[in-house]
């Protein structure tokens, strides 16, 4: 990258900066005759010609070549125009004023935006050649970027360089022919006063950018400073674990305020420094100015300047100052761009970046002869030697397993075959060819790599599973751009150097694991998952989740599914354990609120906890007995609970079982005190009203207070009534209200088959249960669309919606999608206990193995070294040297008891690094 | 299904909550959850950590040893029993294993209101003293017996394992 930063804008954008210059050229005629056409009007045809009846006539539009007097001795006219009397003379010339005006506006409009989309244009190829770069970074100085840092470089800090980019060649080029013309007029006036400005002038361009010096320090500083404060803030809330389990925040808190008060005294000193400049720039101007007044008036007191010339020099001079001072800005505009670009692409100027071929070229291929590991060796800076001199041949097929002490050797030796890291000797080959030059899209299709690390991209468990087949856009999707048209936005990335890859595509390459549909795919993924003992997992996840179903063609056999399960219920004697829905009756285990509503709140206002104080709900109670009833209810439920408070007046256990705040507990005293006071026993409608929120959330198999009369049942089942009538028209509907014969799309797929709730408090109920369902999906071929919708599942911001282990397994699973001819498995589902890692290991080598087009290799670091029997071939590693290599048999006969000890902490050693 | 005011009137036949007033016990009985368990079902395993305590509503439980790989009845719990409250007060794992016999219905009452409830009510922290000196007496005169036959083994029916 160009470290200066005007040869970095004309090198990219040369064209439009002259184009700019020449529109800017083109427009100055026009403006100049703006200015010139109102002194012509007020003099024309408003004041007349004295000397002629009526003011006489004007000429418009008569042209006459510009200076012809000065050069030829008489105006050279081109046109003669046309002879106007004077009211249609102001109207013409207003007219052309008028047309001036708009060309005026539109000529600033056009080159305004000009200079914008010029701007945007190199801020663009910026902000890309800089993420180019990070991409091309060196695995191991990447990973040890500040990522808070980087993208507040890439987001922010360039962002203010837009300002400059559009000025940078226009903005002196017009203000320096403004100054200049100034200048030239002031010396035809009179030589002194020309050489006095000069003078002035020069001492200004010698002593302000002096003083600028330390503005430009201070601008850098305050990058960095506030660059620095972004990557700290990053690093907190990345540990942001650690700050609330140590007590740390209030050091967080000063840490902060320690950088803001940083930037703040920079920022004051660059004030101050700022409006110095400012004030000692504007003495120099106006002194001069008092000078012409001085040496002028003396000149012209003792009689040797008259006084016609001193004012002309005055008005000449005024209309230096402006473009003068524009110029000094803009050289100080200049600097500080020039601090700011540098200071901004200086992380990225390495000279250690990968090749751009090593990412743009596109040269798939498959695994022939394997890998070739000759003499290779990682020295990690102050630390003893891990890996020396190690030398292996891997076919693809091998099954091998790599054991090590320390455990670090066999870590850094499968991070340097995934190119995680360069070793600092020895070379390994793959297929012959030095691993170090080969693209990645050979290296990136063919071998995959899993270890212990739990991070994934947010996005659906699909996208996880597919992303790693997203290498190059494979067709054409309708799919089309928010802004701008197909055509355009090509172009646009053209101009700005960006690759003209459209994200919009479709990237998955389903030939590549020979899948010819969706489907196909689908059935791959399923494939892999049970391979890496995911596939349970991910059904669970889609159980739980409301299926999408475009056809209804499985919603519909769902609703099937709710018949079938009440049968499988009935005969495993299941069937008291499941109160279902049902319209027409009372729902036991659901709270007073739920059973009125009947369905899923859409609408936040219709949630259960929020039904007391709906309007449409009151509204209905007003005209039903049910509201009498609920009351009393409340009622009840406010004396049982005040007698269990007791006269206590604070009871953590009190709060926590019936979670209300003291404030809540207060109020409910307090009212039923005023209750009880009342001699007839009536109760006001704020009290009632509260009764009734107490009420709502009654639940009887959960409270057990026996209050659930008959009459109350029937009056809430009206109640439901009632309110499905008065919303049945509302769009868009605020409640989607239960339906036995009819899927559910606010429920989850479970739930739409349970339609109920588990009534029992039998321990082990809730799994049975769960069992029959799982086995009526199956029944009904039902188990592929719940794996679908797990697919759909969104995993959050890291994967949080998994588990550490599921996200261990989703990446192994990642590694294995693409159908890699080899797999590098590093300390791979730590996560899991050794059972569990044995399992899967053993699932992973059967898949394998069973391959019928071409079985892979793995080479494989088990974190319990024990695994490795699971593998034919072992390798051993005794401090950073290769000891062993044979048949695991042989090679695990004669490994001691410390070198199959289980890592201690596999985590902590999957994370080592060069 | 019983009522909260039926489990409350069963809670208060154990001598541990007989002092408790009525609002008190009600509170502890609605804090704690009913669980159902069938024939055989472990109730907790010996040496697991958590320290709920357990009171029989229905069916009756037996206190199984397993150390000798088959499982031995040591002991068998009647309706209206209470059971874990050892681990509950000396935070220690169990000392044995729990199983139902028969269909059985419990109240599990969670550590923390149990100490919570002993914290609130020093009447309750004496009725406890009494009813573990009580023990204490009840153990004593069965090793003095148990010393004087010239056999150990005798295990108490109280059940608190």
């Amino acid at each position: 990258m160009q470290t200066n930063f005007l040869k970095y804008i004309w090198a990219n954008t040369r064209s439009s900066q002259i184009w700019m210059a020449l529109v800017i050229l083109a427009s100055m005629p026009f403006y100049f005759f703006s200015l010139e056409l109102p002194k012509r009007i007020i003099n024309g045809p408003i004041q007349g010609d004295p000397t002629q009846v009526g003011g006489g006539t004007g000429r418009f539009l008569d042209i006459s070549l510009p200076f012809s007097e000065r050069f030829f001795g008489e105006p050279l006219v081109l046109f003669d125009g046309f002879e106007l009397s004077r009211l249609p003379m102001l109207l013409a010339l207003c007219v052309t004023l008028l047309v001036l005006v708009i060309l005026n506006g539109w000529f600033k409009l056009y080159i305004n935006t000009f200079k914008g989309k010029t701007s945007e244009r190199v801020l663009r190829r910026m902000r890309y050649e800089m993420f180019d770069r990070v991409l091309r970074f060196p695995v191991s100085e990447a990973r040890q970027v500040k990522a808070a840092e980087v993208s507040g470089i890439i987001k922010d800090e360039v962002e203010p360089l837009a300002d400059f980019i559009g000025e940078s060649y226009s903005g002196p080029l017009f203000l320096s022919g403004q100054a200049i013309t100034g200048l030239t007029f002031l010396f035809l006036q009179n030589i002194w006063f020309g050489l006095l400005t000069v003078i002035i002038v020069t001492v200004q361009f010698l002593i302000i950018p002096i003083l600028r010096r330390r503005l430009i320090e201070l601008g850098k500083e305050r990058q960095i400073t506030a660059r620095v404060m972004g990557g700290r803030i990053g690093e907190i809330l990345q540990g942001i674990d650690d700050v609330h389990v140590n007590d740390t925040s209030n050091y967080a808190r000063a840490d902060l305020t320690h950088r803001l008060g940083d930037i703040f005294f920079i920022r004051l000193e660059l004030f101050k420094r700022k409006f110095l400049v400012k004030f000692i720039n504007n003495l120099l101007m106006q002194s001069l100015s008092i000078l012409f007044y001085l040496i002028g008036g003396y000149f012209v007191i003792v009689g040797q300047l008259d006084i016609g010339a001193l004012v002309a020099s005055i008005a000449a001079y005024k209309d230096l100052p402006g473009p003068i001072s524009g110029l000094i800005n803009w050289d100080q505009q200049r600097q500080m761009a020039q601090v700011r670009y540098f200071h901004a692409i200086e992380g990225f100027l390495r000279s250690d970046l990968a090749p751009a071929t090593l990412q743009s070229e596109d040269r798939p291929g498959r695994i022939e002869t394997g890998y070739d590991v000759r003499q290779v060796g990682v020295r990690v800076e102050g630390a003893q030697t891990l890996l020396e001199g190690a030398s292996l041949h891997m076919a693809p097929g091998d099954k091998v397993a790599v054991i090590a002490r320390p455990t670090e050797s066999g870590v850094l030796l499968l991070q340097s075959l995934a190119r995680l890291i360069d070793p600092t000797s020895g070379r390994i080959h793959l297929d012959g060819a030095d691993l170090a030059g080969l693209p990645e899209s050979l290296t990136g299709r063919v071998v995959g790599y899993a270890d212990s690390s739990t991070f994934l991209p947010s996005g659906k468990v699909r996208d996880l599973f597919t992303e790693v087949l997203r290498n190059r856009p494979m067709r054409k999707t309708d799919a089309e751009f928010d802004r701008g048209s197909a055509a355009s936005r090509e172009a646009e990335a053209r101009r700005a150097g960006n690759p003209t890859y459209d994200f919009l595509d479709d990237w998955t390459d389903y030939e590549r694991v020979g899948a010819s549909s969706e489907e196909a795919l689908i059935d791959h993924m399923e494939h892999v998952a049970r391979c890496v003992r995911l596939y349970e997992d991910i059904c669970v996840l889609g159980i739980n989740s409301p299926l999408r179903d475009e056809t209804g063609a499985i919603t519909a056999r769902i609703v099937e599914a709710r018949g079938r399960l009440r049968a499988h219920l009935a005969a495993s004697g299941l069937e008291a354990y499941v109160e279902p829905f049902d319209s027409h009756r009372y729902h036991m285990q659901s709270s007073v609120a739920e059973n009125i509503l009947f369905g899923m709140p859409l609408d936040p206002a219709f949630d259960p906890q929020n039904l007391a104080h709906n309007q449409a709900v009151s509204d209905l109670l007003d005209a039903s007995p049910a509201r009498r009833l609920l009351v009393e209810l409340g009622l009840e439920v406010a004396r049982t609970f005040t007698e269990m408070l007791g006269s206590d007046s604070d009871s953590a256990l009190f709060e926590t079982v019936t979670g209300l705040t003291p404030e809540r507990i207060e109020q409910m005293r307090q009212m039923l005190a005023r209750i009880d006071r009342a001699a007839d026993g009536t109760v006001d409608k704020d009290d009632e009203d509260e009764l009734i929120a107490l009420a709502m959330n009654y639940v009887e198999p959960r409270d057990r207070f026996g209050l659930m009369s008959d009459e109350l049942q029937a009056a809430i089942l009206e109640l439901r009534r009632r309110l499905h009538q008065h919303l049945e028209g509302v769009r868009p509907p605020p409640v989607a209200f239960y339906d036995e014969s009819t899927y559910s799309p606010s429920l989850t797929i479970s739930e739409n088959i349970l339609f109920g709730r588990i009534a029992t408090n039998l321990v082990g109920g809730r799994a049975r249960i769960a069992g029959a369902v799982r086995e009526v999906l199956k029944e009904l071929d039902l188990l592929r669309a719940v794996f679908v919708a797990g697919l759909n599942f969104e995993v959050g911001t890291g994967g949080k919606g998994l588990t550490d282990g599921q996200r261990q397994k989703l990446r192994l699973a990642r590694a294995l999608m693409k159908k890699p001819d080899i797999v590098i498995l590093n300390h791979p589902l730590g996560a899991y206990p050794s059972s569990e890692q044995k399992a899967i290991l053993e699932s992973v080598l059967e898949g394998a193995r069973n391959q019928s087009d071409m079985s892979p290799g793995i080479i494989c670091a088990p974190v319990d070294p024990s695994h490795a029997a699971l593998f034919e071939r072992v390798i051993m590693l005794e401090d950073g040297h290769l000891t062993k290599d044979g048949a695991s048999s042989t090679v695990l006969d004669h490994a001691d008891a410390e070198m199959m000890e289980k890592a201690r902490d596999p985590g902590a050693v999957a994370e080592v690094r060069e | 299904m019983t009522s909260l005011n039926d489990e409350v009137a069963l809670l208060r036949t154990v001598p541990f909550f007989s002092s408790i007033d009525s609002g008190r016990l009600k509170l502890l009985a609605y804090a704690s959850e009913k669980l159902a368990f069938e024939d055989g079902d472990v109730i907790f395993r010996k040496g697991e950590p958590e320290n709920d305590t357990f009171f029989i509503l229905d069916g009756a439980a037996d206190v199984v040893d397993e150390t000798s790989g088959e499982p031995i009845i040591i002991a068998h719990l009647p309706r209206y029993s209470l059971f874990g409250e050892i681990s509950a007060f000396c935070n220690m794992p169990r000392t044995a294993t729990m199983r139902a016999s028969g269909h059985l219905v419990v109240l599990r009452i969670p550590q923390e209101h149990f100490i919570d409830l002993i914290r609130s009510s020093p009447a309750m922290a004496l009725q406890i003293i009494r009813v573990l000196a009580l023990r204490l007496v009840d153990t004593t005169s069965d090793l003095v017996a148990a010393r004087a036959e010239g056999h150990t083994g005798h295990q108490h029916p109280s059940g608190d394992v």
